[in-house]
């Protein structure tokens, strides 16, 4: 059982969470530029989150199988279109042995994820799948996918699972600035006191177009020019996923994923980890708006989503209860689908995990709005009934109220690493 | 000991020994990434050594920015400044210079205002300082090359720069472990694979240690090839002033 690719994309490459421990050496890690979209379409078609997917800009390859196979794409509205019919992303996608799968475009993302239930047989290299196209290693034969190129399948017999209940939450959508700009968080710093006050109210204040010269080693940015205090060169440290290094020119650059481990460019800032997936997916023309924000609130929101994915995939691969896309009876009360009470762990996405069960709106509701939380509550619509169970329809509330339980304890249930961690 | 701790993003964060090129300060780096690696702190993932500063990657699920920076002082007081970590390690690279190999050792000789042979001796005399290892797997930031050699970089980058070639760039000298488009002027290559997915430690050396060059003919250029090819090439270090044999 194989993948051939039939159409490759211009950049289209295996990746996976990328290489970890040879930093000090200069290799960087490489791996998903959109760890969301990858451990999105990971969980749909059942595979575990640091599964290699096929990771393409903008144009998608066309891929055939030789037996039946699930697939997911995620990252944007990309579509699956499987002799004419044109599934949507983020569902798992059924195709027959044989039939073409050709990845369709619209208006909105640029970096896609394609996962195949049971995952590619790629070799592992130091560690990882990911392609480093820069050093011509990992992922497959070190280079981007080609036509003609067949690569084998490692649990072929997951292509014969029924996968067409997995589901997962709408992604928050973007948050936008005054200007119409897409909100950046950032926390400030290594070399912010390179720069003039002058030069931080423009890097706040302005808004920053994606220059088409972006790629996934970093974005750049065009827009007014941040002054620094006396030159933009730095002696060489560190570079992170994120780093905002001001050029010579004193135009912003994003460095993401296929970035180098060190650079001599002041860094004013960094995007904080759950704004990297927004800022990943948008399209040169777009416009960001940096703001701040503290390290301790980033990290804050980095457990909250870990803790809410983690509790989705315990939910889908724990079994999804029988009635879910019927009647509610399946669900007990009080209770969502990992068993946990239903209070514990409110946000935005697993609350809708927890609702979209259509099992106990009345009684949920009260206990979101409790925690003076936003829901979106998702409705079926007949037609959606009959293919995939539910749609969302999107009807906001938002009461406030106190917060009886908080979000600690749910952090805390969410299993792994927790050893040695204050609160 | 004097430093600093700064957030670099949510996941990550810098601890500053210093501003500026200094053998000391890169001492004191070292130091302090070997022996934090040694404490097994909880989250942390990785650390890169550079000039002047650690950078610590670590996991922001297991531990956070306080908490971490908390532990990382405690335990950098207990560091002794000097503590030396292990002995003064050198690794012999031998380089066939000039020709085919080194197609830019006639400009650094005009530049210098030597002759081959006395660029080759200067170049082989010293032990370079590995400052940091960045920029792509394996290329040294060297400290410590002879100023009479410093010579400026091509007015015009090579599309492609074979892969062990060794150069001058101002005021710095190194080597491309693999091949890649560059700006330097070359004045030889070495035949070893200094980058190897499949070693144990992928890249030979690492910050902190020291690199000399040894100058070999043609001839040797190409046994070192096969000796590699073969696995029977035994890579030569100096530890302190004893001569040592290793894989």
């Amino acid at each position: 059982m194989a993948m051939h690719v039939i159409f490759p994309g211009p950049r289209t490459t295996i990746q996976d969470l990328g290489r970890t421990g040879y930093q000090n050496s200069g290799f960087g890690p490489g791996g998903f530029i959109d760890r969301a979209a990858s451990a999105r379409a990971n969980a749909l078609v059942g595979n575990s989150d640091d599964e290699a997917v096929i990771e393409f800009c903008l144009i998608g390859p066309v891929l055939q199988f030789d037996e039946e196979v699930n697939l997911a794409v995620c990252g944007g509205d990309f579509g699956i279109d499987v002799e004419g019919t044109v599934y949507s992303a983020d569902k798992a996608v059924h195709v027959p042995a044989g039939a073409a799968a050709r990845i369709t475009t619209g208006s909105v993302g640029i970096y896609g994820s394609i996962a195949v239930a049971g995952g590619l047989a790629i070799p592992v290299v130091m560690g990882s799948r990911s392609t480093s196209l820069r050093c011509g290693f990992g992922g497959f034969e070190g280079r981007a996918l080609m036509a003609g190129d067949i690569i084998a399948l490692r649990h072929p017999e997951k292509g014969r699972e029924d996968l067409s209940r997995r589901w997962v939450p709408a992604r928050q959508p973007a948050s936008l600035s005054e200007s119409g700009a897409v909100r950046i968080r950032v926390i400030p710093g290594p070399q912010e006191d390179m720069f003039t006050g002058e030069g931080l109210r423009t890097f706040y204040e302005s808004a920053y177009e994606i220059s088409s010269h972006s790629d996934r080693m970093g974005f750049r940015l065009r827009g007014p020019a941040v002054e620094a205090k006396s030159g933009y060169d730095i002696l060489s440290d560190g570079v992170v996923n994120g780093s905002v290094q001001i050029s010579g020119a004193g135009e912003p650059i994003v460095m993401m994923a296929d970035r180098q481990t060190t650079g001599g460019y002041a860094k004013i800032a960094t995007v904080i980890s759950v704004d990297i997936p927004v800022l990943a997916q948008l399209r040169p023309g777009q416009k960001v708006q940096f703001a701040k924000c503290a390290v301790q609130e980033a990290q804050r929101l980095i457990r909250e989503a870990d803790s809410a994915w983690k509790q989705h995939r315990r939910m889908l691969d724990e079994g999804i209860p029988e009635g879910l896309s019927e009647t509610a009876d399946g669900v007990r009360p009080g209770k969502d689908y990992a068993g946990n009470p239903a209070g514990d762990s409110m946000n935005t996405s697993n609350t809708s995990a927890g609702l979209s069960a259509g099992a106990q709106q009345r009684e949920a509701i009260p206990v979101v709005l409790s925690q003076g939380l936003e829901v979106e509550i998702f409705r079926p619509l007949d037609e959606d009934r009959q293919r995939f169970g539910w749609k969302r329809r999107p009807c906001r509330l938002s009461e406030g109220g106190s917060r009886q339980h908080g979000w600690k304890r749910a952090a805390s249930d969410s299993g792994g690493r927790q050893a040695g961690r204050k609160e | 000991m004097d430093y600093r701790i700064c957030p670099v993003g949510d996941c990550a964060l810098t601890i500053v020994f210093g501003q500026r090129i200094d053998p000391e300060i890169s001492r004191i780096v070292r130091n302090a990434r070997k022996y934090l690696s040694r404490k097994n702190i909880e989250g942390v993932t990785e650390y890169i050594q550079t000039y002047a500063s650690l950078l610590v990657h670590y996991d922001a699920i297991a531990t956070g920015y306080d908490e971490l920076s908390e532990r990382l002082t405690e335990e950098l007081s207990r560091m002794e400044l000097m503590e030396e970590d292990g002995r003064k390690r050198t690794i012999l690279i031998p380089v066939c210079y000039g020709g085919e190999y080194g197609p830019d050792l006639p400009t650094v000789c005009a530049h210098a205002g030597f002759s081959e042979e006395e660029v080759i001796r200067r170049h082989t005399c010293k032990d370079y300082l590995i400052y940091m290892v960045g920029f792509m797997p394996g290329f040294v930031y060297l400290g410590g090359l002879d100023k009479a050699l410093s010579t400026p970089r091509l007015k015009t980058p090579r599309e492609r720069l074979e892969k062990g070639s060794v150069g001058i760039a101002g005021d710095q000298t190194g080597l491309y472990p693999l091949a890649s488009p560059g700006g330097w002027q070359i004045i030889g290559r070495t035949p070893l694979d200094v980058y190897d997915q499949n070693r144990e430690k992928p890249i030979l050396y690492e910050a902190g240690e020291y690199v000399h060059f040894v100058s070999i003919t043609e001839r040797r250029f190409r046994e070192i090839r096969q000796q590699i090819g073969d696995g029977t090439y035994q890579y030569e270090w100096i530890a302190e002033d004893e001569w040592s044999r290793e894989e």
